[in-house]
């Protein structure tokens, strides 16, 4: 495994993802240890000044992709993986991370994180596509699981014996969100206790906590960050935290940001599920 | 073995994308005139509107009927993109958007961080996709109010 620059050396880490909307919320927050910016959004030489602040402060900054298309057919862009590395070069992060995921094929751009099938065939185009990413960045690359509105009929794997052979096959860190374990158990069935029981939770890197609704009438479940955190994501933190040390935990947040009472409250209950913290210098 | 699962992946992902996801994304931006000259807006709210297509795009793989967590049943190759609209009102959900709804959507984009529309036409109507940062919130289906065909 490559050399982890960590932000979470002794003690868990708070973190939030970084939005230009909540930018002065994070910096008035002092005990935020770590944030994450989505990769897209922004441009190696036109860092946002307020990120480039809390960098210098000492607050760990981790670009987050959303469009290399890992579980896609192809191989991922060369150009999207020199933006991730630049990123992580200016912002001197600890590390990146991507989805399990894929988000075109056939020239069409779905502009959604779209589950994969757990077969042999995709596991190993996973793999590729990964160890060609990881190869062009000097930092640890983290892998998150996403929330799903469906899912692929006949799986040759369970969740977590896909995830589980594909870290440890390109070496990579486990980007783990609560939130879309909440939705894949609403959405598709998931076995949320099973699911983390099967996790490699040793390459367990940081996690995920966002918002979403359900549908009224559907019984469908959205992962939509502008919603409050439903209680059941707390409570698979807490489940998680109660089996293993959660080096780090953030909100994500991208819209609805009228309350910050209500963002606040979030963070909080975030930090106490982790315990005392580490602080930024 | 890569190559080959690279085609066959390629091919249930491209599927996928075509007989649905696909059928509301093209890489253009939008252009008000040419949506005006088809005749074409759009009311209503982004938060219902994602409510509604969302899960009616899941209910459309599920074509079983079955009850319980939506399932991808099978990968629909009798699927016409162009026929969607058809076979989500037949699945029982309209998720049509009254004509107004498009002006709404189309403020959105002037919106922070709202940045990017996504369209694409079919002989029924259009659909709209918004952006916020790389991430899909909204899509919605707009009626053609009248017969002009899709260019």
């Amino acid at each position: 495994m490559k050399t982890m620059k960590t932000p979470f050396r002794k003690t868990p880490s708070l973190g939030i993802g970084w939005r230009p909307e909540l930018a002065l919320a994070i910096e008035r927050r002092n005990d935020i240890g770590f944030v994450e910016v989505i990769a897209e959004s922004i441009r190696p030489g036109h860092i946002p000044p307020a990120l480039l602040a809390l960098r210098d402060r000492g607050v760990a900054v981790i670009p987050h992709g959303v469009g290399l298309s890992l579980g896609g057919a192809e191989l991922p862009d060369m150009g999207r993986i020199e933006h991730l590395a630049k990123l992580a070069r200016e912002l001197d992060s600890p590390m990146v991370s991507e989805h399990i995921a894929f988000v075109r094929a056939g020239g069409l751009e779905s502009g959604h994180l779209l589950p994969l099938e757990r077969t042999r065939d995709q596991l190993e185009i996973l793999v590729e596509n990964v160890n060609a990413v990881t190869q062009s960045l000097t930092v640890p690359l983290a892998l998150e699981n996403i929330s799903a509105l469906f899912s692929w009929p006949n799986p040759e794997m369970s969740e977590g014996a896909f995830l589980r052979e594909l870290l440890e096959r390109t070496d990579t860190l486990l980007l783990l969100d609560v939130a879309n374990i909440h939705a894949n158990a609403v959405n598709t069935g998931l076995d949320v206790q099973e699911f983390l029981d099967s996790l490699p939770l040793d390459r367990l890197a940081y996690v995920h906590v966002g918002g979403g609704h359900m549908e009224h009438d559907g019984g469908i479940y959205h992962d939509t960050h502008d919603d409050p955190v439903p209680p059941e994501a707390f409570a698979i933190l807490e489940s998680l935290a109660a089996r293993t040390r959660v080096p780090g935990a953030m909100l994500e947040r991208d819209a609805g940001f009228e309350s910050a009472e209500e963002l606040h409250a979030e963070l909080d209950h975030i930090a106490a599920v982790l315990g005392p913290q580490e602080v930024a210098p | 073995m890569t190559t080959a699962a690279r085609q066959r992946v390629s091919a249930r992902q491209s599927q996928l994308l075509s007989s649905a996801l696909g059928y509301c994304n093209v890489p253009t931006g939008i252009d008000r005139e040419r949506v005006r000259a088809l005749g074409m807006s759009l009311t209503g709210k982004r938060d219902a509107v994602l409510r509604r297509l969302m899960p009616a795009t899941t209910r459309h793989f599920d074509t079983q009927g079955r009850a319980g967590p939506p399932r991808l049943l099978r990968l629909s190759a009798t699927l016409d993109p162009r026929a969607t609209a058809a076979q989500l009102a037949h699945a029982g959900r309209d998720w049509r958007v009254p004509i107004e709804v498009a002006k709404e959507l189309f403020k959105w984009r002037r919106k922070p961080g709202w940045n990017l529309i996504d369209w694409q036409c079919c002989d029924a109507g259009f659909v709209v996709g918004l952006w916020f940062g790389s991430r899909l919130r909204c899509i919605a289906f707009c009626r053609r109010s009248h017969g002009r065909s899709a260019s």
